[in-house]
């Protein structure tokens, strides 16, 4: 009901989660064509008639309409910030009645920029950092300047200088998100790696070495978002949308924003938190944005599992956030190990938990409550998923 | 004076436009100008059409004094190619200074003439030009404590 502080907790659910799997080289393919067949099998994984779908949020809804052949769509729109806004969007889609059944799904395609391999497709040659834009207009060009991926890595640096930290925090989340991919089939990155590993790796922008760095894959994942009436026919449990919370603050630019060592993820945190009687002590399993390794660790204090600054002390020893740990993170190895998907990967992650399909990987003790958390930089988003049996 | 042709002709690949040219403008000038507000004094960067704190659209490039403090520092071992850059000699400093001119100001380039161990956050910097396409470029140089 419009008016209402959180319309959509209870009433908002997943159907259905896939992924086509994160990999280095996915053969001969294109963005469109990954989020293809992870739409499909989002609607098989449904278990609903595609007709049933009338809302599309994603890349070229038009594109991917025609491919799948749904008939009719009341409800399309274009990504933006993948998952932060793609989801809300479905969302407010279902809340306001302009669809009932939304399908929203992302791709990630490796480019030139980022890939030897992709550099030496002819086909990719003209593709770009997906749909979404890179960084922000006007932030500089060239070495010397900030923005996007060393953006992110020059935030780090004041996150050490101002906490006095040292990168051994960022390494046991490297360590712990390759530990968990070695159990995810989906994973891009398997093969474990040790605190020597991550000190020996190549350092690719300093404070930031090969292992702080997501793997650039081809990927795509599909979710289905709709009505909880809808989502109850399945015969599996479902992941059901508690709050959520986003935020874009301050000065959006990679040189001039106000608080960089907490980023807008506080306020997004802040946003989920206040529309749920939910804590962070009721959290069962994390699935924290890891695009770069720090940033998994801004989310833990944003959320709240630690205050600001302490998120080294809470995660040292990488035992706490084990999978058999008291707050079990990036289950399926996160960007950094499964592989880049601008966010959507953790929310895939999240509902497999929720749903208890996690296999080697599954959290222990049938996790009823999830956080997904995306973004670094000026913009975040996270969400609050439970388990609707 | 250059004209806004031969402006933009000075920078291929930049996207100049009438919000931004008086930055570029001053740099071949040698001055670092960022917009400061006519109206309420408030400094702020990149350009933009209008003052973010008091929305006046009296917003005058003006000569920042080039002094300020080490806010990021950041070593790129890798990263695009530029006019004067070489990776493999070292990893590139980037440093994002905090000017003196108002709290939050502050301004990215690299750093010139130090050890990469003595750029470090809280360092005192002062702008330094330095060559880079043919054009002027604003870089900064540590200051030795006095």
């Amino acid at each position: 009901v419009i008016g209402e502080t959180n319309p959509a907790k209870d009433h908002i659910a997943f159907a259905s989660a896939a992924t086509t799997g994160f990999r280095r080289d996915h053969g001969e393919v294109t963005p469109a064509s990954l989020a293809i067949d992870a739409c499909i099998a989002a609607i098989r994984d449904a278990e609903i008639p595609a007709e049933e779908i009338n809302g599309l949020v994603g890349a070229n809804p038009e594109y991917i309409q025609a491919s799948l052949g749904i008939p009719h769509l009341t409800y399309w729109n274009g990504p933006g910030v993948p998952f932060v806004s793609a989801v809300a969007n479905a969302m407010n889609a279902i809340a306001t009645g302009a669809a009932d059944v939304v399908l929203a799904y992302h791709s990630l395609y490796r480019n030139p920029m980022f890939s030897r391999s992709a550099a030496s497709d002819p086909f990719r040659a003209g593709t770009s950092f997906g749909s979404t834009g890179g960084g922000m207009v006007g932030d500089g060009f060239g070495p010397d300047s900030i923005s996007g991926a060393v953006g992110y890595t020059a935030w780090a640096s004041r996150y050490l200088a101002e906490y006095q930290a040292s990168r051994e925090t960022f390494g046991y989340v490297a360590i712990n998100n390759r530990s968990n991919a070695a159990d995810n089939p989906a994973a891009a990155l398997r093969n474990p790696i040790t605190m020597d590993d991550y000190f020996a790796a190549r350092m690719i922008t300093t404070p930031f070495c090969l292992y702080d760095c997501d793997v650039p894959v081809d990927g795509s994942t599909a979710v289905v978002v709709s009505a909880v009436e809808h989502a109850g026919a399945v015969d599996h449990p479902v992941a059901r949308v508690e709050a959520v919370g986003t935020a874009l603050r301050g000065r959006p630019s990679w040189d001039q924003f106000d608080d960089m060592t907490s980023m807008p993820a506080r306020d997004a945190a802040a946003h989920m938190w206040s529309r749920t009687d939910l804590r962070p002590a009721d959290v069962d399993v994390a699935e924290l944005y890891d695009g770069f390794s720090w940033l998994a660790m801004a989310w833990l204090e944003a959320l709240g599992f630690c205050g600001p600054g302490e998120s080294g002390p809470f995660i040292e020893g990488g035992g706490r956030i084990a999978l058999d740990g008291e707050l079990p993170l990036n289950t399926h190895g996160g960007q950094l190990s499964a592989g880049r998907l601008h966010g959507f990967g953790f929310l895939h992650e999240a509902v497999v938990q929720l749903r208890g399909e996690g296999g080697d990987r599954q959290a222990p003790g049938s996790p009823e409550v999830a956080v997904v958390a995306n973004g670094g930089g000026p913009v975040a988003g996270s969400m609050l998923l439970t388990r609707l049996a | 004076m250059l004209s806004d042709t031969e402006l933009v002709e000075r920078y291929p690949g930049v996207r100049i436009d009438h919000t931004n040219k008086h930055f570029y403008r001053g740099l071949l000038d040698r001055e670092v100008r960022l917009n400061r507000c006519a109206d309420c004094g408030w400094w702020h960067h990149r350009p933009k059409p209008i003052c973010p704190q008091c929305w006046s659209h009296e917003v005058v490039a003006t000569p920042i004094s080039g002094r300020g403090t080490i806010h990021l520092a950041i070593f790129l071992h890798q990263g695009p190619p530029a006019d004067g850059v070489d990776y493999s000699a070292g990893p590139h400093p980037v440093v994002t200074v905090e000017l003196e001119e108002q709290e939050g100001l502050r301004f990215t380039s690299t750093v010139v003439g130090a050890e990469n161990e003595r750029i470090v956050i809280g360092a005192p910097v002062e702008l330094a030009w330095i060559e880079r396409d043919g054009r002027p470029f604003p870089a900064f140089a540590l200051v030795d404590a006095p």
